[in-house]
């Protein structure tokens, strides 16, 4: 199971990113209900169904060359699903006020849940399983991080974020919620 | 609501009878079925619902098909004919894009809703008649059994064509409608009147579904007349026994076949005559109006009566309670099972099967009765039919998003409608496959646009989900209208994510053009920047522009080297295909793949992205890889084949690197004066020194501006480069574009000579400092603005070297809003050499000189330029000790001994005018002559050593000055190791020994020519002033030997200046203990008493000489200042020359020449920081005074600790220096015979009390302690003193007193002469009156290890 982080500033210029394989295991428990479901389960039967038997698709991997769409770990490809869900993104920030967005797109087999701060930044996570507390909880950690980067005088909205602590914070939260 | 899609329309086969078939083809008309379909649809027909009300149709669309074509279809297995649709497609597609494309970009309209391709997807997709065994919209309604009058015998025709059973699988169907055509043709051998009687007796027959049609067909066929194109359909198989049936219908050569992609931009065309066409126009129509529709109206009324019944409470909670139960959805429910439709062919058993089960049994009435009503428009009736379906899980779902008015129930309609189809995961058959794509299409056509595109509905997201996961092109080119439907929805990133997706797919099945314009699409999308709704303040305080940001890094090029690599698939392919001379095609292809492949590389600007990888978690990718050299291997090849193919194209194609290999503000236009170390500062001080010197002199002329290029000179430019790629790359031919200033445009190529390098190699991300040189050869103002280079040796390349101007803060404005200056581009100024004095060194054999060595090298001043030269001076560093001139070392004086006056000051040497006379003797240099000017460089750091010396010229004496650099750098090597120690004598004659101790360091012998000694207050002998043992021992040291030789320093009493020096400098301190600025005095001279020793004096060297002098006082200069330096650390080194002296009284300075025979060097070493005689802390008041004066507090600890510090120094020079004055020696014969038959005996003992003071008179009282007569060790006795014990008395300065006492000795033996005590009293000489003189104690006690030792033999003993 691996999740993509991206930390996208107010325009959009992405400042940081991280790839994170999780230990935990993929809720394996493949139902028979949740093994009918199509890979391109993006339809809202699909979710629920997946929310009811509690399973992720079962037809994340691919093996050899095959670049199915999205299904690769293709970075550009993950890249582009993330830039992709930005357009239901700032859709639903112009309706709704919330901070947490909880699964605003999916794109085959990801689904995209979002954190708008309160500046405008936008954290945009790629998961494929459902984690819903986990996942908010880890974004509330990766904000709390990000403010005390901007603490830093010299940095900026566009400042890519580098510093190697923030990076082994934000990995040591993912290893602990996602 | 949208008119419903034309798959959801009636199908109606027709029956031809054979004779009809060939009236058709000699008219040269296409067969009915296609003639008959040219009037669909059909405008303004009013239908009925169920309960009465009409439905008013704007257009009633029809399909008709061969009969037997459609019962030979039906044969097929459904999968392949599904793998065959979906080949079709593809192929039909992939024939046509080339040209939609084509179109499409001359139009230039991106954003239409209809593209060919959708269009083409759509119409093959709809197109298909053959009916399903999932769902009824195929099967036919109606047959139309058409016959000829022209045939032998219509009647019995008719009758063969309504008694041949429907040859239809038994799932199909067989509710149909009969109806009889008879056409009447005008040529046919019936009249009229028989015609009429024919077509009664069918009536009479057959029913009145029946109609005679008129036709007039005349012989030479009319002109054509256009007509709506056909749907494309699928070509019948190519089966080997299906050609028996098609051969003898006629059909499968007929012209104008539908779905042959022949001549697909050919339109449809009828050859009928106008009255022909309003028959059978009017026959379509009644058809439709009389007995279609009403046919079909009854059977929704009757099917409705059913259906009603079982909607009823009992049933619908019977059946729900079958649901709850779970009971299997196949078993018949007993009211509604409805023994399908009307049964004309009786005896079938009926099965009530989900719509979704393919199974042998026609489609359930209640489905028909739901299509029928959608047919009819009875959209009431439909709806609830189909929610019923629905909800026994038959289906319904994909109708209704088309019936219902938008809501979000629709996206959830339409996802159960999919997954019903392929509920299966990965691998979707071919004929799910197709049924998606209806699926989508119906939804696509049938529900309006506006709609389908609205928040709520998504539309554009049905089409994902049906495209699914299938690699085949129809879905491909779902996934396409789907980017197009978001673009239109500005969903722009989703749009191109699916374009993207849509070209990969489209890539697989090998439709090259078509993946292009996808990927294009794509890179267009990304391209445009979503507005932001921020405010323009956020980007004020960013302090960048809007447009700036950038995005993902990954997706551009994710996008466009596929897009490059299908080019490279294409060019490649178009290289095969120009071999084969097959196909030509033009290719601007490769261009745009070069173009595509240049604009990957465009350099790092890569942010951190970073991943976890746990346990097993780890097989993802190990880093970030730049594909920089995949991307430029590619580029490599694509442009190496298109030179090698279109040489003249790509010569001329406009190439533009997308990133810069040259750092602007880096580089730097050097000159040949600051070649060697233009950065170093030290010419800056050189400058300062001359400024400083010549104001001090009254002259007020300044600096000229330097010039800094002239003509005929090379000067260079210092290209920064940098490698922005991740991969090696190679420049050749680097050289600068150069441009004459003044005139604009032209190059000033023509007299500016610039250097070009051939090949620079620069790897992965280096950077690189790249000199060219450049000449010109008349004067003017170049500006250096391009550097131009063959990147990769491949194309040319140009960038411009302007840098950015500084940031104005000028206005207001200019602080709001970032406002640079222009653009500063390198100007180089290239005057004629007017005045120009080139220095140079020459006679310089080698850059190694030995430490102290006197090298002796020529600078050869030439003058350059077109003016005079007057005069020039030569300015060095302080620490550089340098002769100008011609040396004069020797002695003018016959006396080897002298006395030196010197001014004893620390100032550092003034700048020295040069000799500057050309060769005739006349002052001056004009225009092209030259001078040579002796020099001498004596240095004894060792290492790596830099000159650089700044020669200061002028044109006359009121003309400003020039100046010209001049550097040498060269390294010293180690000589000798020299030491002297002095102690205090033994011989009365001198107070001190002196031992000088020489190592030589080097492999050569070293002669050593004279010793010098220098000092104010000591003077050196040898022994009874015999030098020759001294010599001697000194003559030559051999490689790495050592030598040592004595000699001894006595008093020089003539000598002056030694209080002055001192006061000099207790008083300067003084100040600055106590803070206060120190007085602009040097210190007085003094006179230095100089001893020579040499080996043969009439070569000997004088101090006196100026040369030597000279150097002697510059290297005690350079000693004197950095020992000062080290010691005082907080006085700044330009105030030494005002508070201490070049010579401390007491110092004494040794100097030893040398020559080095086998290498002709000669030299001098000099050894210094040697003093004699004893001090009396002469600063002792001072410190004193300032220890006990009024304590300034600072509040900084800093100060306090630092002015602690000063004090400490002061304490610890060497001008403070105190110790005991008085050293004892002892004097007494060695061995001393008595015969102590005699009785005892009594020894004389003297010693020698001396005074080392210079300036004291010390008082002393000296006690004897001996009388003891214990033995102290077993070798010795302790004196047994007798007479006079104590003794007291003062000594002058620098004399010497002798004490005599005698021994007692009353046995033999060794006694030893210690056991004494010596006190000492010296007076300080006070200079403040009213201060009382300050006494210092000295106790001084013999030292056990002193072994001065008296022998008392007994003759007789011995």
């Amino acid at each position: 199971m691996s999740h993509h982080l991206f930390l996208l500033s107010p325009s959009d210029t992405p400042l940081y990113s991280l790839t994170h394989y999780s230990t935990k295991p993929a809720p394996s428990v493949t139902s028979p209900l949740a093994s009918n479901l199509p890979t391109w389960s993006t339809s809202a039967f699909a979710g629920t169904l997946t929310a009811l038997s509690g399973a992720s698709s079962a037809t994340q991997h691919t093996t050899g060359g095959a670049v199915r769409m999205g299904g690769g770990q293709d970075r550009h490809v993950i890249q582009m699903i993330a830039n992709a869900s930005l357009d239901v993104i700032e859709d639903i920030m112009r309706k709704e006020n919330t901070m947490y967005l909880k699964s605003v797109d999916k794109f085959n087999e990801w689904t995209v849940s979002a954190f708008i701060t309160a500046g405008n930044m936008k954290f945009i996570l790629l998961h494929e399983g459902k984690n819903d507390d986990g996942i908010r909880a880890f974004f509330v950690d990766v904000w709390e991080l990000y403010v005390k980067t901007m603490l830093n005088p010299f940095h900026t909205a566009h400042t890519p974020i580098r510093s190697a602590v923030f990076d082994g914070r934000v990995r040591a939260s993912a290893k602990k919620y996602l | 609501m949208a008119p419903l899609p034309s798959s959801l329309s009636p199908h109606i086969c027709i029956l031809l009878s054979p004779d009809l078939s060939e009236l058709l083809e000699s008219s040269s008309l296409p067969p009915l079925p296609h003639i008959l379909q040219s009037f669909s649809p059909l405008p303004q027909v009013t239908t009925r619902t169920t309960s009465l009300a009409s439905v008013p149709h704007t257009s009633f669309a029809l399909r008709f098909s061969d009969l037997s074509e459609i019962e030979h279809a039906c044969q097929e297995d459904e999968e392949q004919r599904a793998v065959r649709t979906i080949d079709w497609i593809s192929a039909r597609i992939n024939k046509r894009c080339v040209k939609w494309i084509q179109d499409l970009e001359k139009v230039g309209e991106k954003d239409a809703l209809r593209t060919p391709w959708w269009d083409e997807l759509r119409r093959c997709a709809e197109g298909d008649h053959i009916p399903s065994r999932t769902e009824g919209w195929n099967h036919p309604i109606a047959v139309i059994l058409a016959v000829s009058t022209a045939a032998p015998n219509p009647l019995q025709a008719i009758t063969a064509l309504h008694a041949r059973p429907l040859q239809f699988p038994s799932w199909v169907d067989s509710n149909v409608m009969r109806y009889t055509l008879i056409i009447h043709p005008q040529h046919s051998s019936l009249s009229d009147e028989e015609a009429a009687a024919l077509f009664n007796a069918v009536k009479k027959q057959f029913g009145l579904h029946s109609y005679l049609l008129n036709l007039r067909l005349p012989t030479p066929p009319p002109p054509p007349v256009p007509v709506p194109a056909l749907l494309p359909r699928l070509p019948s198989p190519p089966m080997p026994e299906s050609s028996t049936m098609n051969g003898s219908d006629g059909l499968s050569n007929t012209p104008n076949r539908p779905g042959t992609p022949t001549s697909p931009n050919v339109l449809n065309t009828v050859r009928m005559e106008e009255g022909d066409i309003q028959q059978t126009s009017r026959f379509t129509r009644e058809f439709v109006v009389m007995s279609l529709i009403p046919w079909m109206e009854k059977c929704v009324l009757d099917w409705n009566e059913n259906f009603s019944s079982t909607r009823r409470l009992p049933s619908r909670l019977f059946s729900s309670t079958r649901r709850l139960f779970g009971s299997p959805a196949s078993s018949p429910a007993p009211t509604h099972n409805s023994s399908s439709s009307v049964s004309s062919l009786p005896g079938r058993p009926m099965q009530t099967t989900g719509g979704n089960v393919s199974g042998p049994s026609p489609p359930s009435q209640q489905r028909r009765l739901a299509e029928f009503a959608t047919i009819l428009g009875d959209l009431k009736l439909a709806v609830s039919v189909w929610e019923a379906l629905r909800k026994e899980g038959k289906g319904g779902s994909d109708i209704l998003p088309l019936l219902l008015t938008p809501s979000p129930a629709l996206q959830l309609h339409a996802s159960a409608a999919l997954m019903n189809i392929n509920p299966l995961a990965s691998d979707i058959l071919p004929h799910a496959q197709l049924r998606l794509l209806l699926c989508a299409v119906r939804w696509e056509a049938g529900i309006s646009s506006r709609d389908f595109l609205s928040s709520v509905m998504e539309g554009d997201r049905w089409l994902v989900w049906a495209a699914g996961n299938a690699e085949e092109a129809p879905s491909a080119l779902l996934l396409a209208q789907a980017a197009l439907l978001s673009s239109r929805r500005h969903a722009r990133r989703r749009a191109a994510l699916w374009y993207v997706s849509a070209a990969n797919r489209l890539e697989k099945c090998g439709i090259k053009p078509l993946t292009m314009y996808f990927l294009r699409r794509a890179q267009d999308l990304y391209k445009v920047r979503p507005p932001k709704s921020l405010s323009p303040s956020f980007w004020e305080s960013e302090g960048k522009s809007p447009q700036d940001t950038e995005g993902f890094d990954g997706i551009t090029s994710g996008i466009e080297h596929p897009l490059g690599k299908s080019f490279k698939i294409l060019s490649l392919m178009i290289l095969n295909m120009a071999y084969a001379g097959r196909l030509l095609y033009t290719t601007g292809d490769i261009e745009e793949a070069v173009h595509l492949f240049l604009s990957l590389l465009r350099g790092s600007s890569r942010i951190l992205f970073s991943q976890t990888e746990e346990g097993a978690g780890g097989d993802g990718e190990t880093g970030i890889q730049s594909n920089d050299k995949v991307f430029l291997d590619d580029f490599r090849v694509a442009l190496g084949h298109f030179q090698a193919t279109e040489p003249e194209k790509a010569s001329v194609s406009n190439l533009k690197l997308p990133f810069k290999f040259c750092l602007q503000h880096q580089t730097r236009v050097r000159f040949s004066d600051d070649n060697i170390d233009a950065q170093s500062d030290e010419w800056s001080v050189r400058e300062q020194t001359w400024k400083t010197f010549w104001k001090s002199r009254g002259g007020t002329e300044t600096f000229a501006k330097s010039v800094k290029a002239s003509t005929g000179e090379l000067f260079w430019v210092d290209m920064a480069l940098r490698n922005p790629l991740d991969t090696e790359v190679n420049l050749a031919n680097v050289t600068l574009v150069v441009q004459e200033s003044n005139a604009t445009d032209s190059s000033a190529e023509t007299f500016v000579e610039v250097e070009v390098i051939q090949d620079v190699v620069l790897a992965a991300y280096e950077s690189r400092i790249i000199p060219i040189s450049l000449t010109a050869t008349h004067a003017g103002v170049i500006t250096i603005t391009h550097v131009k280079y063959d990147f990769l040796s491949l194309f040319h390349s140009t960038e411009l070297l302007a840098a950015r101007g500084h940031r104005l803060h000028d206005t207001a404005a200019q602080r709001q809003k970032p406002t640079y200056a222009p653009d500063v581009l390198m100007k180089v100024e290239i005057n004629e050499a007017k005045h120009k004095l080139q220095a140079q060194f020459i006679d310089v054999r080698s850059s190694i000189i030995v430490e102290g060595e006197d090298k002796r090298m020529k600078l050869w001043l030439s003058n350059a330029g077109s003016l005079y030269v007057q005069e020039a001076w030569i300015v060095a560093g302080p620490e550089v000790e340098l002769w100008v001139g011609t040396e004069d070392w020797e002695s003018r004086s016959s006396s080897t001994n002298s006395v030196l006056s010197s001014s004893n000051s620390l100032v550092p040497p003034e700048p020295f005018r040069l000799p500057v006379t050309n060769d005739v003797g006349t002052p001056g240099l004009n225009s092209g002559e030259s001078t040579e000017v002796p020099l001498v460089l004596h240095d004894d750091r060792i290492g790596e050593q830099q000159l650089r010396l700044l020669v200061v010229y002028r044109e006359n004496n009121t003309a400003p000055f020039y100046c010209a650099r001049l550097s040498l750098g060269y390294e010293v090597h180690p000589l000798l190791s020299i030491s002297l120690t002095a102690e205090p004598s033994q011989l009365m004659e001198y107070p001190y020994t002196l031992e000088l101790g020489l190592v030589n360091l080097s492999s050569a012998a070293v002669e050593l020519k004279q010793i010098v000694t220098l000092s104010p207050l000591w003077k050196c002998t040898a022994a009874q002033n015999d030098w020759s043992v001294v010599i001697h021992t000194l003559h030559s040291i051999s490689g790495l030997q050592s030598s040592r030789t004595v000699f001894f320093a006595s008093r020089w009493f003539e000598g002056s200046g030694y209080t002055e020096t001192v006061d000099f400098v207790s008083e300067k301190l003084s100040s600055i203990l106590h803070g206060k600025e120190i007085t602009q005095t040097y210190p007085p001279p003094i006179n230095l008493y100089c001893s020579s020793i040499t080996q043969d004096s009439s070569v000997s060297k004088s101090v006196t000489a100026p040369t030597t002098h000279y150097f002697l006082h510059n290297g005690r200069r350079k000693f004197v200042s950095a020992t000062t330096a080290r010691i005082q650390p907080y006085i700044p080194a330009a105030s030494y020359p005002l508070i201490f002296p070049l010579y401390t009284p007491a110092s004494l300075d040794a100097t030893i020449f040398w020559d080095i025979p086998s290498q002709q060097r000669s030299g001098h070493t000099n050894i210094f920081g040697l003093t004699l005689g004893a001090g009396h802390a002469a600063l002792d008041s001072i410190i004193e005074n300032a220890e006990s004066a009024k304590v300034k507090r600072s509040m900084y600890a800093e100060t306090r600790r630092e002015n602690m510090e000063v004090l400490e120094a002061i304490r610890g020079s060497e001008w403070n220096k105190e110790m005991d004055p008085i050293v004892v020696s002892s004097h007494q014969p060695d061995e001393t015979l008595h015969d102590f038959s005699t009785g005892s005996c009594q020894v004389p003992v003297s010693f020698t009390l001396r005074n080392y003071s210079v300036t004291r008179t010390v008082q002393f009282t000296m006690k004897l302690k001996g009388g003891s007569s214990s033995v102290r060790n077993r070798n010795s006795i302790s004196p047994p003193y007798s007479g006079r014990l104590t003794f007291r008395g003062s000594i002058p300065p620098s004399e010497s007193i002798a004490i005599e006492s005698k021994l007692w000795i009353t046995r033999p033996g060794t006694y030893t002469l210690g056991e004494w005590l010596l006190e000492t009293e010296v007076e300080d000489d006070s200079r403040i009156a009213s201060v009382p003189p300050k006494r210092r104690r000295y106790l001084q006690e013999s030292r056990p290890t002193d072994n001065a030792s008296i022998i008392v033999c007994d003759p007789r003993i011995s």
